[in-house]
């Protein structure tokens, strides 16, 4: 029992971190319809700024995480406007494939920047163990990374429910030609997006550098992880949390009664075991809207939920002959 | 005064409108009457920005808008109530409102909502319901509204008309003389002929891309050659 009330409280740990990582997923996809495969590379390199500034090169703890902060804001900002927006990128396909690249890229830029070895960061805050009732103990990290997570929750929250910002956003998921002709700038909201997922990124990476060695490779992975997440979540905003904390308790229960070796068999046997019998993901228990529900039958339709594909680039053409009036 | 030279659009090398002219002054209503597929939503999208034409050109009070992007049309005073009203379902009736002038007129937010709650009162008492929750006649009532939160100088009103109740359809009809008597330039789409033509001062019938016939309301309503092919058929 208090084995398992030990993974437990390691795995919402690892899930509230990939809860935040899925967020990032959900809000850029929402708002602009692109897949963005590049978020856990955001994570790394948050990771690997805080580590190596405080550790190697001795910064104050609180300069080396805003600067991280600030790198992870500054690379997602550049990724879309400097990459995307000329792209022109228009459908899941053609961002999927320019997103992996530029994955690619920020791998291969962080070995060099930060060499082949894993970085973890050292001094955060005591691994001092609280012991709770039950037997497992919890500690000062864990308490941290969890009021974080509520507290981006809860900030989030307020953006989509008190900003007129937020619910600028929400238009443009909702209704991409309504946007427009309010006059919001979907470039713009996809930039605001970008920032959004990107700081909640870095944040995920600030949290996890203490707990494990992060490696300049890994942040595809990561990034996948998220999208699970996300998938799980049915691509809502509580659902992202709810998907990431999935996964990381998935990921925990296994590693710890069978083999960390098959804990990545696990997440991905989860996501199939979704995507073949709800994939609708964990919407469909919740309250839903009919019109948000996945039709099945295409492959995007059952990962992705349905909506209108935001035109980015100001007076496009219009799709071919099917949209003709009526 | 809405200028609309020689436009010419397509989709997919598909021609659509094949040189459309149309004026609209300040103050008036110009009916745009045709049957379906005579590309009527395509030029009331065209004009919004919502679809780039091949060629032609869109003018608003001298300033040539061709090239700029839908999102920046509403700061020059030109709104599209789009014929799938363009709502956002999940947001509440005032937000879509709010949303109505988040880049143009913002200070005058609040005078602004009390008048479209004066104009449409069952939008009042629904302030705080999804969009995605309301009737026909109230999500017609919200586009509108939304649009009129700019205080457009220029709208556009793809058929308000469609799939209301006759009741609503005088409402909003009403509403539209009114805001013309006002000082507003109104193209009005409209599949409803008769209706259409018993608000507009002028109307252009537009027929497979083509205009087919313009003038004042009067002219077009009794011209005998539009009552027979457009205009029995369609009330």
């Amino acid at each position: 029992m208090a084995e398992f009330l030990q993974f437990t409280i390691d795995g919402v740990t690892l899930g509230a971190i990939y809860g935040l990582l899925a967020l990032g997923w959900v809000v850029i996809f929402r708002v602009s319809g692109v897949l963005n495969l590049a978020q856990g590379s955001f994570m790394v390199i948050g990771s690997l700024t805080v580590a190596s500034l405080a550790n190697q090169e001795r910064w104050p703890l609180v300069l080396a995480i805003l600067t991280a902060l600030f790198a992870t804001v500054m690379v997602g900002v550049t990724l879309d406007v400097a990459i995307l927006r000329p792209a022109r990128s228009g459908g899941h396909a053609s961002s999927v494939i320019i997103t992996l690249g530029v994955a690619e890229i920020l791998g291969e830029a962080s070995r060099h920047l930060w060499g082949a070895d894993p970085l973890q960061l050292s001094g955060f805050l005591s691994n001092r163990a609280i012991h709770v009732p039950g037997g497992a103990t919890v500690t000062a990290q864990q308490l941290l990374v969890w009021g974080t997570t509520a507290v981006l929750v809860g900030l989030l929250w307020l953006l989509f429910e008190k900003t007129l910002l937020g619910k600028a956003l929400a238009a443009c998921a909702q209704n991409p030609d309504g946007a427009r002709i309010v006059g919001i700038d979907p470039k713009w909201m996809r930039t605001v997006a970008f920032v959004l997922a990107s700081a909640l990124a870095g944040v995920a990476g600030v949290l996890i550098a203490p707990t494990t060695p992060i490696g300049w490779d890994s942040g595809l992975a990561f990034g996948i992880v998220g999208f699970i997440a996300a998938v799980l979540g049915g691509w809502s905003y509580p659902g992202a949390i709810v998907g990431g904390l999935l996964v990381g308790l998935t990921e925990n229960y296994v590693a710890g009664y069978i083999s960390s070796a098959w804990k990545d068999v696990a997440t991905y046997g989860v996501l199939l075991l979704v995507l073949l019998l709800r994939p609708e993901g964990l919407r469909g228990l919740s309250r839903t809207r009919p019109q948000q529900k996945a039709e099945s039958g295409t492959a995007t339709a059952i990962v992705l939920p349905q909506m209108g594909q935001p035109q980015i680039d100001g007076p496009a053409e219009e799709m071919p002959i099917a949209t003709r009036e009526a | 005064m809405l200028v609309v030279q020689q436009l010419h659009v397509g989709y997919g090398g598909v021609e659509v409108l094949h040189g459309m002219d149309l004026e609209i002054q300040r103050g008036a209503i110009l009916a745009l009457l045709g049957p379906n597929g005579a590309g009527k939503t395509t030029l009331a999208r065209t004009i919004a920005g919502l679809v780039r034409p091949v060629s032609g050109r869109v003018i608003l009070d001298s300033i040539d808008m061709t090239r700029i992007p839908a999102h920046r049309r509403i700061r020059h005073g030109l709104v599209l109530v789009p014929e799938d009203k363009g709502l956002f379902p999940q947001l509440s009736v005032t937000d879509n409102l709010a949303l109505g002038c988040f880049v143009r007129n913002r200070h005058r937010k609040h005078s602004q909502f009390e008048r479209i709650f004066d104009l449409f009162p069952a939008l009042a008492t629904r302030a705080d319901q999804a969009a995605g929750d309301l009737s026909g006649g109230q999500q017609q009532m919200l586009a509108i509204g939304r649009a009129l939160m700019a205080e457009p100088d220029f709208l556009v009103l793809d058929e308000p008309s469609l799939g209301l109740s006759p009741l609503i359809i005088q409402v909003i009809f009403e509403t539209i003389r009114e805001l013309a008597t006002a000082g507003m330039g109104v193209l009005l789409v409209e599949q409803n002929a008769k209706r259409a033509l018993a608000i507009a001062d002028r109307a252009t019938v537009l027929d497979r891309g083509r205009v087919a016939m313009s003038g004042s309301a009067a002219e077009v309503q009794e011209d005998p050659r539009v009552e027979a092919s457009y205009l029995g058929s369609a009330v």
